[in-house]
């Protein structure tokens, strides 16, 4: 076997072994750049902002909540309905007591941003749930899942390299799709793999960085030990350093809207969309200007202040924390992330881990495809081309039904609903669940190109029907959102329906007959 | 520096695809045979637009940014040029015109 053969063995394998739950992967993590505004989304309790109102506004009416509810808090934030967020939050830090636990406890309250008031809002995990489960997956244990994500990112990374050495006109090949010919589902493959190779490249071995404290446990073990050694070790690394702890003296803080006032012009006109106070009301109180970045990876490059004489303060670093391991770790956890990603870049984030996804389906599919056209498949190879063709289907088009029905539980469910947000992501593996039987169900009275149809249509169906579910249980609906300029909540309606779009476009293209799915040359695939 | 940056990439990689021979007798048929020096010229010219918006994004993003947005930017300007080659492949020259109006302008006016 040559070389090149070797690889193609291996890039075939090691794609389609875990080529599904790649998909899902894929899926799912890039759904995770939008998380908040998934989290919107799925809260329409949250009132839209009715009048312009200034930052400085929002500073006073959080500082106001904050003083009834977080009096003996040990930190506080507020969050500000500017740039990406957007919500209008505060969130207070208790001490650890036994009653909070070792750590303290966070609280969060969500508030109307007319009124200052806290908005209750419904129990849901909204876009975050989504981002997880790329990674930590359901229903298992973490370690678990951890485990299975890591050995399919490793199965990635051999894939893409294997891939580049097998695609033997990577230049010549570079913009080619030829429609409707036998290389289709090649040329997809490859646009969609080799266009945003170095998104690929750096999504998965970032991935499998970050995971590294899972998978590569005996390393860190060996030197530190397993249990509170280890945890030890985590938290020093890891664990944002304290530069000046409370004095236990207690003084009146310096105004924070003066102090913002400060930091707006500091910035050059730059957005500031959180300010955090540690150790509010104490002599040695440090309040944190969170300004936007508008160079470089980082998310925020924050402005500090003393809190009690309004002088900036410079915290100091802790040198331990600046090893060159530890800022190559912080990279690629920033760049897998994307956090400092402004919307037009976000959007190119969500493009490509959308190709990676659309590599792995078609890589699927030309399995299929080319298993198809031989002739002299054996009985086993009949069955396993079979199986495949079903796990396929209800891979590739039941995954996206089930993360409309995720949407759609969000706004059916009952709001007083015991354990709501579990029913909402249980929601999703039921639908999830039928959509991989659909095809095992009616294997047998219908063709392959039907089955598609079925879901395809179906897809389209519950997609182009989110908006007007939408605007059935909300009062945020398209027309009003457009009108009053709330991008968040109509971007996600636009797009759901622009996803309807592209399911009814490919059911259309399958009504048409066109053999596209490979099934035209043998029918052994769909008889097994 | 965006818009410029991104025109300088579609620019690039638009001359890129005009130098494979399979595109331009789609997209350019009465240019179907050039010669060797005149491909090698039509690549330069691609490579260096794609410099030159590699240049301007670390510039204007800094080099770790910059690096992001240009993998993002020839990934977008990448996929629209082969979907134009598939579906229209006349549109590539006057997508080339565009272009290289859009990066002179927005260079001008530093957008």
């Amino acid at each position: 076997m040559s070389f090149r053969h070797s690889m193609t063995w291996l890039h075939t394998w090691s794609g389609l072994v875990l080529g599904w739950l790649l998909y899902f992967m894929f899926v799912t993590g890039s759904t995770g750049y939008f998380d908040e505004e998934i989290l919107r989304w799925m809260q329409p309790e949250i009132p839209l902002q009715e009048s312009s109102i200034s930052a400085s506004e929002f500073i006073e009416t959080a500082e106001r909540r904050l003083d009834q509810v977080a009096t003996n808090a040990t930190e506080t934030y507020i969050e500000l309905p500017l740039g990406r967020s957007p919500f209008f939050s505060i969130w207070w830090h208790e001490a650890a007591t036994p009653e909070t636990g070792p750590r303290g406890l966070w609280h969060n309250e969500k508030l109307n941003p007319n009124t200052g008031k806290p908005v209750i809002t419904r129990e849901t995990e909204g876009g975050e749930f989504l981002y997880r489960l790329h990674y930590a997956l359901h229903y298992i244990p973490g370690w678990l899942a951890y485990a299975l994500t890591s050995l399919a990112a490793m199965f990635m990374l051999v894939a893409i390299i294997s891939g580049v050495i097998i695609h033997r006109r990577i230049f010549k090949d570079f913009f080619s799709f030829r429609r409707n010919k036998q290389r289709s589902w090649l040329d997809l493959h490859n646009l969609f793999g080799v266009l945003p190779l170095p998104f690929h490249l750096m999504i998965t071995y970032s991935g499998l960085v970050l995971l590294m404290f899972s998978t590569m446990l005996p390393v860190p073990a060996s030197s530190y030990g397993v249990g509170e050694g280890l945890r030890a070790i985590y938290d020093e690394v890891f664990t944002e350093h304290e530069s000046r702890s409370a004095a236990g003296v207690s003084i009146n803080s310096k105004p924070t809207v003066s102090l913002y006032k400060d930091a707006l012009k500091r910035s050059d006109g730059g957005l500031i969309n959180y300010v955090a106070i540690k150790h509010p009301g104490d002599k040695n109180a440090v309040i944190e200007m969170g300004v936007l970045a508008d160079e470089g990876i980082d998310q925020h490059k924050p402005i500090h202040y003393d809190g009690v004489s309004g002088e900036l303060y410079e915290p100091e670093e802790d040198p331990s924390k600046h090893s060159s391991a530890k800022s190559f770790y912080d990279t690629m956890e920033i760049l897998h992330e994307g956090l400092f990603a402004r919307p037009l870049l976000r959007w190119l984030y969500f493009l490509s881990g959308l190709m990676g996804a659309g590599m792995m389906a078609t890589g699927s599919l030309l399995w299929a495809v080319n298993r198809r056209k031989k002739h002299t498949v054996s009985a086993g190879g009949v069955r396993g081309l079979a199986l495949v063709d079903r796990l396929n289907l209800g891979t590739i088009v039941g995954l996206p039904i089930a993360i409309a029905a995720y949407f759609w539980a969000n706004r059916l469910l009952a709001v007083d609903l015991v354990s709501r947000a579990n029913w909402e992501m249980n929601s999703l593996f039921i639908v999830w669940g039928i959509a991989l039987l659909h095809p095992f169900l009616r294997w047998k009275k219908t063709s392959l190109e039907n089955l598609w149809c079925e879901q395809l249509l179906f897809a389209t169906t519950v997609y182009a029907l989110i908006p007007v579910l939408n605007a059935a249980t909300s009062e945020h609906h398209l027309g009003k959102a457009l009108l009053h300029g709330d991008w968040v909540m109509a971007g996600f309606d636009l797009f759901m329906l622009v996803l309807a779009m592209c399911f009814a476009i490919t059911a259309h293209k399958l009504r048409r007959r066109i053999p596209i799915l490979g099934t035209a040359n043998s029918a052994a695939g769909v008889s097994a | 520096m965006m818009i410029s940056s991104f025109s300088l990439c579609l620019l690039g990689l638009c001359l890129l695809s005009l130098a494979s021979k399979r595109h331009r007798k789609n997209a350019l048929p009465n240019f179907k045979r050039l010669s060797l020096l005149q491909t090698r010229v039509l690549k330069c010219f691609g490579f260096a637009c794609l410099i030159a918006s590699a240049l301007v994004l670390a510039g204007a993003k800094g080099p770790s940014l910059g690096l992001v947005y240009l993998a993002a930017w020839v990934t977008l300007a990448a996929l629209a040029q082969a979907l134009l080659l598939s579906y229209q492949p006349r549109g590539v020259p006057p997508l080339l015109g565009a272009s290289l109006a859009t990066a002179v302008i927005s260079f001008g006016l530093g957008i």
